[in-house]
């Protein structure tokens, strides 16, 4: 087929608008000419443009929004970060609408905060099964391992429809590695600053009718890093701490992950069961808060945590006959953590050990059928579960959660505009059922345009530690806990073009969005000498997110990320702690991806408010990152039998050293580099 | 860098990472400053106080060698406590306008420094060849001296047939002597100078609520040509209290010219609040510095007072408490201290409680008959939080100021003192006249609350200055010094 043949082709898949179409008329004509100049037969049948003179033509071609899984949802495909060394929190933290708050360095603790909610105000689930501590709420990115991961799912906005309880903010969904498609041996190792070193092995593939991924992630780190300690200004005086720098220590940890998928047919449709599970162990420095060299971190506290997630999942068929695409899980998620604080001059030890244990059920149902001579789509889900809490430092508690949504997508103009509804009831222990409605609209003029607008309830059930939390004197849990309320709006436009000009593979998202929460819970000094959750007054939440990628050439690639949130809890006017404005992140990738890459990346983040009053900030800060790989195997370079891919990458974190906190007791490290390689069978 | 912007007017934000700024005093003469301590980063902070709002003029930060005996303070620790700690800043007191006493714990000690500046001034310790019962590891060897700008209150005791406040024995403490009941001062509390010597109070803590015997270490303190020198008293450097979790310390004088010494000793306190929280009854020792001795204690129930020294009266006739867990106020009568009979010696010191000789009684408000002052009066009192006040009173003696933690308010008292009338006062003498809401209640999350020490500012309101007269240490959402009028509308 010729060039114009192509182009042909192209257009009657792509549908594009009238406006494209006549963008695309000049490339068809000069692709027309082209195929009229004469050469030689052999030539030609091996490369139909061989001896061309390549020509620029300059238009418009239209891509294709993705498919809709959510208003808005989006996706991180983590192969586009190979041979980088990303972390989850990594990937999270380049996303638009979402920060990540770290408490460290290396696999210290990170936590998610979608549209400026709390980490317990965002869902996280690993394959569409909640992974949130019941204990408190939040999830520590920093346990979960990218190499086993396939993607990253982002739902902004409020998630409760499917999710239930505690997706204020959103709700993101790791995807892990199954043995679908080709048998695939991956691996990586690299090593770096703070005596850290970290591996995996994952391979996947078939056997007979029966797939699998298997797949193992591990850490090791020293930790130990130089900071800078906090310098605090007042009234225009400058106070430092003596010394002014102080090195983290009792920082090492090692973490262990794998991750097991085993699929096969079963009746019409197909049984998978998947088991992802990780261990770490580390101490545990504490706060950067005191005087002296050791800015009065802890120096033999020490934790260790185990977690499983196990789920066996059918999909197939509905077996009513009432559906298209039907699911149902039997899960249960498994954690130990434990807490060792040895006695230390005058204070007592700690050695707190607590497991806990969620058991569940959840069903899936989609069906599609035609009413009125419209396509109407009906989606039906139920979850039921069971939280249970042992731990020595408690009496042990359970509770039982039920939930059941139904929702409806109505073709309002068929393939054009689409009216989601539906609500959802939602019931948690010996709370009320809480009824949460949500409704969305969503408008494609033309497949790379979208719009989308969503109204929608959330909800979020106190945790175990904010409802129990044994009397120590100095902290305590509060059973009279109400459930935190949100409602939440947001709209925003989704483009998509393949050609414009002499870029390509443009992406643009634009969003807004307003969220009003009442009841926030947030632990406080509710007398003297005691620590309690307590539901605090109304708050708003506003802001926006723009996300656009563009490629210039095979050889460049653009994005950026940015995010605007303005807060205000209304009893003060102040703004909500722990949230900057503006989170601005670009990135820069020079190269043809497949064969080596320089990627440049800038994150600039505002000053971030850190008081409940407003009073203090931690400072605005631009911290760049860069770095280099090469793919040996498309040098013709074979370490290995056919690798499909052998990537030698080196990466130079925070270039300019920058003193970076997001929490004021937490320092982060400076300038740091890693080094290693990244293989594909 | 991280910066602390004022959000309210007349309050200003210290530079400091920790909650609850832990000491504030006002100079005695100088109407114009105010020092705070401040803890992350250890040290002082000069306001001045003669606007609207506390203007902070400097800090002045401690480092890794507190006390000036170019040692690490942890590692000094380590080697005699088994734990490298640095200090925890407590309360401080202005004893004149060039020289100001600092408490610290876990790095046990009293800091002299300039409240003017912050700086430190070096005191001469030494320590006499031979002590009854008591040791000081970071003393000089006997017979030497050294310069320090701490004196170390980090003290081996020996109590006699004592019990903790759990009803346990007390036993052999190692590093001080493995064959006698002994244990090490911690906590290291209020302390106030009189009659040549230093008191110093040790709350004497050593985890969750089982309080040690309480102590009240004797220093000599001798002056000349500027120059100061402490030594541990050599006949009795330690005093035993009348009860646990001795805390404040005050210096006055009687109506009758008497120099003593006030002990505010709350008792037993657990974590908690209300009532219940009080775990031992309460005492006030009154100590007779000349000697050095307790003469007297004046018991008040299960009061479990408020950790600061007693506030007297500039003529020395009523000392105010406030309360740790309750909303409420305790008095005391000083002028039965003006008896003579308290101060023959040999006895045993004389409970104040009207049983004892000549039915001798300084109780006015106990924990059995408080002044309980009124919650807030827009109603918004903090449920979780039955109280936790604070005492001033005002320089011409006529009212007392109490604040609340947990409802944020300021309440006035007044005091009618005048007029012959035995002692004790009548409880009618006192009454509330005005409360005001200049703080927030303790659940207002973002809002500026949780008032602590407060101090009246010398002179007369209107007159000497037009500002605000009482300043309040606030400890949440963070740490800051707050102007506020009371008097000087």
């Amino acid at each position: 087929m010729g060039a114009a043949g192509l182009v042909l082709d192209r257009l009657a898949q792509s549908r594009p608008s009238r406006r494209a179409r006549a963008a695309l008329v000049p490339l068809l004509v000069v692709c027309l000419a082209l195929e009229a100049v004469p050469g030689r037969a052999d030539e030609r049948e091996r490369d139909p443009f061989a001896g061309v003179e390549e020509i620029t033509a300059w238009g418009v071609q239209t891509g294709f929004v993705p498919t809709l899984e959510g208003a808005n949802t989006s996706r991180i495909d983590l192969e586009d970060f190979v041979a980088e060394n990303k972390s989850l929190a990594d990937a999270l933290s380049e996303a638009g609408g979402v920060s990540v708050r770290r408490f460290g360095g290396v696999a210290d603790r990170a936590e998610l905060s979608i549209r400026g909610a709390t980490p317990s105000q965002s869902v996280v689930t690993i394959d569409g099964i909640r992974a949130n501590s019941v204990l408190t709420g939040g999830l520590d990115l920093s346990q979960s391992c990218t190499p086993l991961l396939e993607s990253v799912e982002i739902t902004r906005g409020a998630g409760a429809l499917s999710e239930g309880s505690g997706a204020i903010g959103g709700v993101v969904n790791l995807v892990t590695r199954t043995g679908a498609g080709e048998p695939r041996t991956e691996g990586h190792f690299s090593g770096g600053a703070f005596d850290t070193w970290s591996g995996s092995l994952l391979h996947a593939g078939a056997w007979k009718d029966l797939e699998y991924a298997a797949g193992y992630c591990g850490l090791s780190t020293e930790g130990d890093f130089r900071f800078a300690r906090p310098v605090l200004k007042s009234d225009g005086v400058i106070t430092r701490f003596q010394p002014d720098t102080a090195t983290r220590i009792n920082n090492e940890r090692v973490l262990h992950n794998a991750n097991l998928s085993i699929g096969r047919a079963l009746g019409r449709g197909r049984l998978r069961v998947m088991d992802v599970a990780s261990y770490s162990s580390g101490g545990e420095p504490g706060l950067d808060s005191g005087d002296g060299p050791t800015a009065g971190q802890l120096r033999r506290a020490h934790s260790r945590n185990l977690s499983n997630l196990v789920q066996a999942r059918w999909d197939g068929p509905s077996p009513t006959g009432l559906g298209d695409d039907f699911s149902v899980a039997l899960f249960n998620r498994f954690q130990r953590a434990r807490f060792i604080s040895p006695e230390l001059g005058l204070t007592e030890s700690i050695d707190l050990d607590t497991r806990l244990s969620t058991t569940g059920l959840r069903t899936r149902d989609r069906w599609q059928h035609g009413l009125l001579g419209r396509e109407l789509a009906t989606n039906l889900g139920f979850d039921l579960s069971g939280d249970a809490i042992r731990s020595n430092d408690r009496n042990g508690r359970d509770r039982f959660n039920l939930g059941g949504f139904l929702g409806e997508e109505i073709p309002l103009v068929p393939e054009r505009l689409v009216l989601m509804g539906g609500a959802r009831l939602d019931w948690t222990g010996d709370f009320d059922p809480k009824l949460l409605p949500d409704v969305a609209l969503v408008a494609t003029p033309a497949r790379w345009l979208r719009l989308k607008a969503q109204y929608a309830g959330s909800y979020r059930a106190p945790t175990f530690d904010e409802l129990y939390h044994p009397d120590r004197g100095f902290i305590r849990g509060n059973p009279a806990l109400r459930p935190e309320e949100a409602w939440s709006v947001n709209g925003g436009v989704e483009l998509s073009l393949e050609k414009l000009g002499p870029f390509s593979a443009l992406r643009l998202e634009l969003a807004g969005f307003h969220r009003d929460i009442d009841e926030s819970i947030t632990w406080i000094l509710i007398s003297p000498r005691t620590i309690a959750p307590v539901n605090t007054g109304p708050a708003r939440t506003t802001g926006f997110e723009l996300g656009f990628s563009i490629d210039l050439t095979r050889l460049l690639r653009f994005s950026l990320n940015h995010t605007f949130i303005d807060s205000e809890r209304r009893s003060t006017g102040e703004k909500l702690p722990g949230q900057a404005p503006n989170d601005t992140f670009a990135r820069l990738r020079v190269g043809p991806e497949d064969q080596w890459k320089l990627v440049g990346e800038l994150h600039r983040v505002d000053a971030i408010p850190v008081s409940e009053g407003g009073s203090r900030e931690l400072p605005a800060r631009l911290v760049s990152n860069l770095s280099a790989s090469v793919n040996l195997a498309k040098l013709r370079f074979r370490p290995f039998a056919r690798p499909r891919a052998f990537w030698l990458f080196f990466e130079l974190n925070n270039l300019t050293d920058e003193a970076v906190r997001d929490s004021i007791s937490f320092p982060q490290p400076g300038r740091y580099a890693t080094a290693g390689f990244d293989f594909r069978w | 860098m991280v910066r602390a912007d004022v959000i309210v007017e007349g309050c200003t934000p210290l530079a400091s990472v920790e909650a609850f700024p832990p000491g504030l005093a006002v100079l005695p003469n100088d109407r114009r400053l105010a020092v705070m301590s401040q803890s992350g980063p250890n040290g002082f902070v000069v306001f001045d106080v003669f606007g609207t709002r506390p203007r902070l003029l400097s800090t002045h930060t401690l480092g890794v060698d507190s006390d000036g005996d170019l040692r690490d303070d942890a590692a000094t620790l380590l080697a005699v406590r088994g734990a490298a700690l640095y200090p925890v800043m407590g309360e401080i007191q202005a004893l004149d306008d060039d020289l100001a006493l600092a408490s610290t714990s876990n790095y046990e000690q009293v800091l002299a420094f300039d409240p003017t500046t912050g700086g430190p001034i070096p005191v001469t310790l030494s320590l006499p060849a031979a002590l009854p019962d008591i040791g000081l590891p970071l003393f000089p060897e006997p017979g030497a001296q050294a310069t320090r700008t701490g004196i170390s209150t980090l003290a081996c005791v020996f109590p006699t047939d004592a019990f903790d406040s759990m009803g346990r024995p007390i036993a052999p403490e190692p590093r001080c002597d493995a064959t006698r009941a002994s244990f090490l001062t911690n906590l290291t509390a209020g302390k106030a100078r009189a009659g040549g010597r230093l008191f110093v109070a040790t709350s004497n803590l050593p985890g969750g609520v089982r309080f040690l015997p309480g102590t009240v270490l004797v220093f000599d303190w001798l002056e000349h040509a500027g120059a100061i020198e402490v030594r541990p008293s050599p006949t009795t450097p330690v005093l035993f209290t009348s009860g646990f979790n001795p805390t404040g310390v005050a210096s006055f004088r009687t109506a009758g010219g008497r120099e003593l010494v006030l002990v505010t000793i709350t008792g037993a306190i657990g974590g908690g609040v209300g009532p219940s929280n009080v775990l031992t009854e309460a005492f006030v020792d009154v100590i007779d510095p000349s000697v050095p001795r307790i003469v007297a204690t004046i018991p008040l129930d299960f009061a479990g007072p408020s950790f600061d020294a007693p506030a007297i009266d500039p003529t020395g006739r009523i000392a105010w408490l406030g309360a740790s867990s309750s909303r409420q106020l305790y008095a005391i009568d000083l002028r039965v201290l003006d008896d003579p009979r308290l101060y023959e010696a040999g006895q045993d010191p004389v409970r104040l409680d009207g049983q004892s000789i000549g039915g001798l009684d300084a109780r006015i408000f106990t924990g059995d008959r408080p002044l309980v002052l009124p919650p807030r009066s827009d109603g918004r009192a903090a449920i979780d939080c039955e109280g936790l006040t604070d005492v001033t009173i005002n320089a011409a003696g006529t009212e007392v100021f109490a604040s609340d933690f947990c409802d944020g308010t300021i309440t006035r008292v007044a005091l009618d003192l005048d007029g012959s009338t035995d002692a004790p006062y009548p409880g009618e003498r006192f009454r509330v006249i005005a409360q005001q809401n200049s703080f927030a209640p303790n659940d207002a999350v973002g809002e500026l609350r949780s008032p602590g020490t407060l101090v009246v500012r010398p002179g007369i309101p209107g007159v000497d200055y037009t500002s605000p007269d009482v300043l309040v240490a606030l400890g949440q959402p963070d740490p800051q010094l707050c102007g506020v009028r009371v008097e000087s509308r």
